[in-house]
């Protein structure tokens, strides 16, 4: 390996290039996941990133599995936004059998994804910050927030992690009085939550040293690695499915689209602070909508196990919280896909991680890596 | 709203640079000879400002091992559906899309492989 260490531009002393393994047993591997990275001193010179460990042939499994059990595996991807892979499944499905959502529960979705939404950068601000060395503060802090919203899942569904909520024609269940009350509290709380993390954290000096600067990716690099989410927005990019490919009602909603200007750590925590505010603006306007609703189916009759037309194929793409998150369903006329394609956010943004790691030091990998967010589940699958 | 190309439509663009390319067209997708793929990606790239590669996957047939691309272009907010089928199963191959869009890195190169078990030609940055 040809040595390319550098700081600040100026040569420094280079020995022999030293291979050290992160992972994949790392408490900041998010998972299962190994980086194999070239030293040269205490600079990166070269990161390969090897998963794999999680592997659990989830697509496969989708293949033999009804198109209304294969929702249970999507659960199980990206587990801090499940919501938000039940919701990407059930229209990839309801696109492909011709299957109608009534009105209340587009709603009810709107709700439950926007809310995912917010929990699932809630995490990333505590895991994000544990990276920069902040410990378990910040972490009790965003938890406190997320479990709120852990608890209008639970009412909803009865399960906090792993829903299965949301399911072709609809959603399972209606939501009870308690979640509206919830809500409510919760809506007129989190903005001052929110202004708090900032408070904290946005001028927060080892946040900025640890954050501006590193693992820049710029604009053009980031479209060409296929990123997506707030790693591509980070980057400048102003482009969000909510917006570009409206599903569910994000046309009738009034939000922005943040978007960062470097395209460092920085950009890319920043920008999932402004999204989590301009979900709240989302939810504020959906919600002022849903509670004037008169009572109503929330879904339409599907049977267990029903058969769309043959040779038919749909994808279909959503917002996850990490990105485009798009399913790919070929049917053969049979109860269950002949192809499950799952296009996941967490693994495709990590195309990006050697061209923002190369030059910097071991510690800041662990926190270039913190910044794309990745879910081993949704990686591996 | 994005709007999703007809087959028809690419086909058509792709015909008048590449006549001999297209394979199989209909409204969803255009299927193009797999030693052409670079060449109609560049052309694409060109004429419809294709810059993003969405999605890569592959789909066993009993026939034949088709390789599927969804590509779009950010800038004019368009999508299309690009295949490659290969009918020689057991020396199935694929150019590499590396060259163009390091988007295809991950994509191509699982690991484990993508099911089933198409298989690329190595391009001078792929592991």
């Amino acid at each position: 390996v040809k040595s390319l260490a550098s700081i600040d531009g100026l040569p420094v002393q280079t020995g022999e290039p030293v291979v050290v393994n992160i992972g994949p047993q790392h408490p900041s591997t998010h998972g299962v996941f190994r980086l194999r990275t070239v030293l040269d001193g205490e600079v990166i010179i070269d990161v390969e990133p090897v998963f794999g460990y999680l592997h659990s042939s989830m697509e496969k499994l989708g293949e033999l599995r009804t198109y209304t059990q294969a929702i249970t595996l999507t659960d199980r991807m990206d587990y801090l936004a499940s919501m938000s892979n039940n919701l990407a499944v059930c229209l990839a499905i309801e696109k492909l059998a011709d299957i109608e959502v009534p009105e209340r529960a587009l709603y009810l979705r709107m709700l439950m994804v926007e809310l995912q939404r917010i929990a699932s950068h809630c995490m990333f601000i505590g895991t994000y910050l544990n990276e920069c060395g902040a410990w378990s503060t910040p972490w009790m802090y965003a938890f406190r927030d997320r479990e709120k919203i852990l608890d209008m899942f639970e009412m909803s569904c009865g399960q906090r992690l792993t829903y299965n909520y949301i399911r072709p024609g609809g959603v399972v269940q209606d939501v009870p009085p308690e979640f509206t009350i919830s809500l409510r509290v919760f809506l007129k709380d989190m903005p001052n939550r929110i202004a708090e993390y900032e408070e904290l954290l946005i001028e927060n000096e080892i946040l900025i040293a640890r954050s501006k600067q590193v693992g820049v990716l710029t604009r053009e690099r980031a479209i060409n690695a296929s990123t997506s989410g707030p790693v591509l927005r980070g980057s400048g990019v102003q482009f969000d499915l909510r917006k570009a490919d409206p599903y569910l009602l994000y046309d009738r909603y009034d939000f922005d689209i943040p978007v960062g200007q470097v395209g460092d750590c920085w950009d890319r925590f920043w920008v999932r602070i402004e999204e989590m505010k301009q979900s709240l603006r989302i939810l504020q306007q959906c919600f002022g909508e849903f509670v004037e609703l008169p009572p109503g189916p929330f879904r339409t009759p599907v049977d267990w196990v029903f058969n769309p037309p043959p040779d038919r194929e749909v994808y279909v793409r959503t917002e996850s919280p990490r990105g485009e998150l798009g399913y790919y369903l070929v049917s053969d006329g049979s109860a269950n896909p002949y192809r499950f394609r799952v296009r996941g956010p967490s693994q495709i943004n990590l195309t990006a991680l050697r061209e923002m790691t190369i030059g910097h030091k071991v510690a800041d990998a662990i926190v270039i890596l913190g910044s794309v967010d990745i879910v081993m589940g949704e990686v591996d699958r | 709203m994005s709007v999703w190309l007809s087959g028809h439509e690419v086909a058509r663009l792709v015909r008048s640079r590449l006549p001999e390319a297209v394979e199989e067209e209909s409204d969803g997708f255009v299927a193009v000879d797999g030693q052409a793929l670079i060449e109609v990606c560049q052309h694409l790239q060109r004429e419809l400002a294709i810059n993003y590669l969405n999605n890569l996957t592959a789909v066993d047939y009993l026939d034949y091992i088709e390789v599927v691309y969804h590509l779009s272009s950010l800038e004019r907010n368009h999508l299309l559906t690009l295949k490659v089928r290969c009918y020689d199963r057991d020396n199935p191959e694929v150019p590499s899309l590396m060259p163009l869009w390091q988007g295809a890195d991950l994509q191509e190169g699982l690991r484990p492989p993508p099911l089933p078990a198409a298989t690329w030609e190595p391009c001078p940055e792929a592991r």
